[in-house]
């Protein structure tokens, strides 16, 4: 039977969280609505954080389910999956064990990385309480984790009412592939979302790079993907249309944020700091806990393990074109790839609210000594570690972008490539490195 | 049924370590995590908490910090429940390890001192040794080396009072390596060396010596600079054959 607007609310009511965390969480972030003036206006907008196991099937199916988060503008009211926000704050307490970035235990090795995902996904319940316990009699920590997941949540919200201030239908934040789904098959559908995923990368600074011998090969890769567009189903031919209103969504998003922190810089300049960097850090696990948890999907339905997921990846992305068009569905139809999303969200706000990326290059660094900013009292030094902490971040999501840059690169040429080997007559072996968590965070300690 | 559950933990750690050493350290720590997950369950504390220690080591060991500091964390609780002091201070020294893996030197300096505490209390000096070491450890990082100083030579105190060959070996290492970046103890640098190479030749292997010789050898100049009496080729040869050679 189909939900009418009049019974959503009701719906929605018989599926709240009993959650108190995620509860008072929640109710947090919707404060913050009211202390925006870009989003005041919508200080009444419902937020729900509903429990869809308890959910009906009709329910699933309606207008209301989610998997992460949505708005319906009928009513207007914004959903969240309880699974949704479980996964996130796992992700985030699990970060915060650790204490400097360097010394995240997910980036020494894929191991560790894949472990944790798979503790959440599979155990959220009980691996959240465990975690939850942790920080019971630790009133600082607990402060600094809901914090940062209270500002996590507040993004997710200003997201969905990016679209209300858009004017859009519907709309979601979310990640793609699910356990067991269906990978991508065609190729045309694969090159032509690849191709828009490529150059919204490309256009951030993001690419494999090249010369003129490769300007030539681009302009027949073109020439292939404009052909394939002609073949893909009219529904997909609009989705162009809707990753531009995704962007837009992201871009009130950051603008909402960007603006509450200034507010809060006019008077209160500690809460504006600690709000900034609790925002990024949570910002942070969320993108790259939603792009692994994914990569772990793709890995596993290509069958090659998840451990040493960079040779294994390397290994079977040599097999033959067919796994770049099923990489694809590691991307959104509509939405920008997701550490891409956390990456400019993270940048618009250092850029905006720190000198730092004005600084002449030979005397900035994004390190800083740890110890002076943990001496009480210590302020101007904890907001320098603090700043430094964020740039890593900022930083190590631009060197894991690698990954996805290349499966999109070599993705959205795959119809060319294919065309390239029929007039050869044998396919050409084409071998793309992958690299590894602890050679990603190699790279970052390059940094100066 | 504690029993039998027992049994489970114990086989799926031993899945995990068999994944592991297969090269497969995913699937390992999702044994280790299953095995962890099924102690959690376990009604007796006093046969939970011996499994969970065994599992806070593996963890560590193998790399899985986060899942160390989750059960070290929890281990300690119990421990304070049994009201067992000697395998709480054992189990704080863990949890403070668990800390310093993480980069949680505050955290680590807390639960290492409540551990001292205890250990000095109940006269566990081998454990309290291994305390002051690692605090010294944290001030040394923080570069509070005269402090690092005092805490290492407390702990070679506690150590004639209770020894315990591993705790001495890291200490002495620590102390020769903090020393040497003071540059203030020339004689105390040589004395530790020398106790070092005497005691534990077989153990110091080449990383080591690479790390603590330049200290030893700036050391040894200053000492054979005030006493040029003293034949220097002779004097190391003797002294110090484990960095010098024993070629008169």
């Amino acid at each position: 039977m189909p939900i009418r607007k009049e019974n959503i609310l009701d719906e929605l009511r018989k599926l709240i969280t009993s959650d108190e965390i995620l509860s008072s969480v929640t109710e947090s972030a919707v404060q913050l609505i009211k202390e925006s003036d870009t989003i005041q206006k919508y200080e009444g907008i419902k937020v729900f954080v509903c429990n869809f196991l308890k959910a009906s099937a009709d329910i699933i199916k309606s207008v209301i389910y989610t998997d992460e988060c949505q708005i319906i503008f009928l009513v207007p009211v914004i959903i969240f999956n309880e699974q949704f926000l479980k996964e996130t704050e796992a992700a985030i307490r699990s970060f915060s064990l650790a204490k400097p970035l360097l010394k995240s235990p997910y980036f020494q090795s894929d191991a560790n990385m894949y472990g944790l995902i798979d503790r959440i996904t599979n155990n959220t319940d009980s691996y959240l309480s465990r975690l939850r316990v942790m920080t019971e009699n630790d009133f600082e920590a607990e402060k600094a984790i809901k914090e940062q997941f209270m500002m996590t949540v507040y993004y997710f919200i200003c997201h969905e009412i990016g679209h209300l201030l858009e004017d859009k239908q519907q709309g979601h934040y979310g990640s793609f592939l699910k356990p067991g789904s269906p990978l991508e098959e065609n190729i045309a559908n694969a090159v032509v979302k690849l191709e828009m995923h490529m150059r919204d990368l490309a256009k951030y600074g993001f690419t494999l790079g090249g010369g003129p011998e490769n300007e030539k090969a681009y302009k027949e890769i073109r020439r292939n993907v404009d052909g394939l567009k002609n073949t893909i189903d009219i529904a997909r031919q609009e989705n162009p249309k809707w990753f531009e209103a995704e962007i837009k969504a992201d871009e009130h998003a950051n603008e909402i944020i960007i603006k509450l922190l200034q507010k809060y810089r006019t008077h209160d300049e500690k809460t504006a700091d600690a709000m900034q960097y609790h925002f990024i850090c949570g910002l942070f696990v969320a993108g790259i806990y939603s792009w692994f948890k994914d990569l772990g999907n793709f890995l596993d339905e290509l069958d090659c393990g998840r451990t040493n997921n960079a040779q294994m990846l390397t290994l079977e992305m040599m097999k033959n074109r067919e796994k770049y068009v099923n990489a694809a569905s590691l991307f959104g139809d509509i939405h920008r790839f997701t550490l891409l999303r956390a990456n400019l969200t993270i940048e618009a706000i250092l850029k905006e609210q720190e000198s730092w990326f004005d600084e002449d290059p030979k005397f900035r660094s994004i390190w800083y000594s740890e110890f002076l900013a943990s001496v009480p009292g210590n302020y101007k030094e904890l907001k320098k570690w603090r700043l430094s902490e964020n740039l890593q971040r900022y930083y190590m999501l631009c060197i894991l972008m690698d990954t996805a840059v290349k499966i999109s690169f070599i993705g959205f040429s795959t119809g060319w490539l294919k065309e390239e080997d029929n007039i050869r007559g044998t396919p050409q072996l084409f071998l793309m490195q992958f690299f590894s968590m602890s050679h990603e965070l190699d790279l970052l300690k390059r940094f100066k | 049924m504690d029993d039998e559950k027992i049994t489970l933990v114990r086989d799926e750690v031993q899945k995990g370590m068999d994944a592991i050493a297969a090269g497969n350290n995913d699937l390992g720590s999702r044994h280790f995590w299953t095995a962890t997950d099924i102690l959690a369950t376990i009604q007796d504390d006093s046969k939970k908490r011996d499994e969970m220690s065994s599992l806070a080591y593996i963890f560590t060991r193998y790399g899985f910090h986060d899942l160390a500091l989750i059960e070290a964390s929890e281990l300690v609780v119990i421990d304070e429940k049994l009201g067992n002091n000697r395998n709480l201070a054992e189990d704080l020294l863990a949890l403070g390890n668990a800390n310093t893996n993480l980069g949680q030197a505050d955290k680590a300096e807390e639960n290492y001192n409540r551990a001292l505490k205890i250990c000095l209390k109940k006269g566990y000096y081998s454990n309290a040794a291994s305390a002051s070491t690692n605090i010294a450890g944290i001030k040394a990082e923080q570069n509070k080396m005269d402090d690092a100083i005092a805490l290492l030579r407390k702990s070679l105190e506690f150590l004639e009072k209770e020894p315990f060959p591993e705790t001495e070996r890291n200490t002495l290492l620590t102390l020769i390596q903090v020393l040497g970046i003071t540059d203030k103890y020339p004689e105390e640098l040589i004395e530790s060396a020398k106790r070092l190479f005497k005691k534990f030749q077989n153990e110091i292997t080449p990383k080591y010596i690479k790390v603590i010789s330049p200290y030893i050898d700036n050391a040894v100049k200053k000492f054979l600079g005030q006493n040029p009496a003293i034949n220097p080729l002779q004097w190391k040869a003797m002294n110090l054959p484990q960095i010098y050679g024993n070629k008169l």
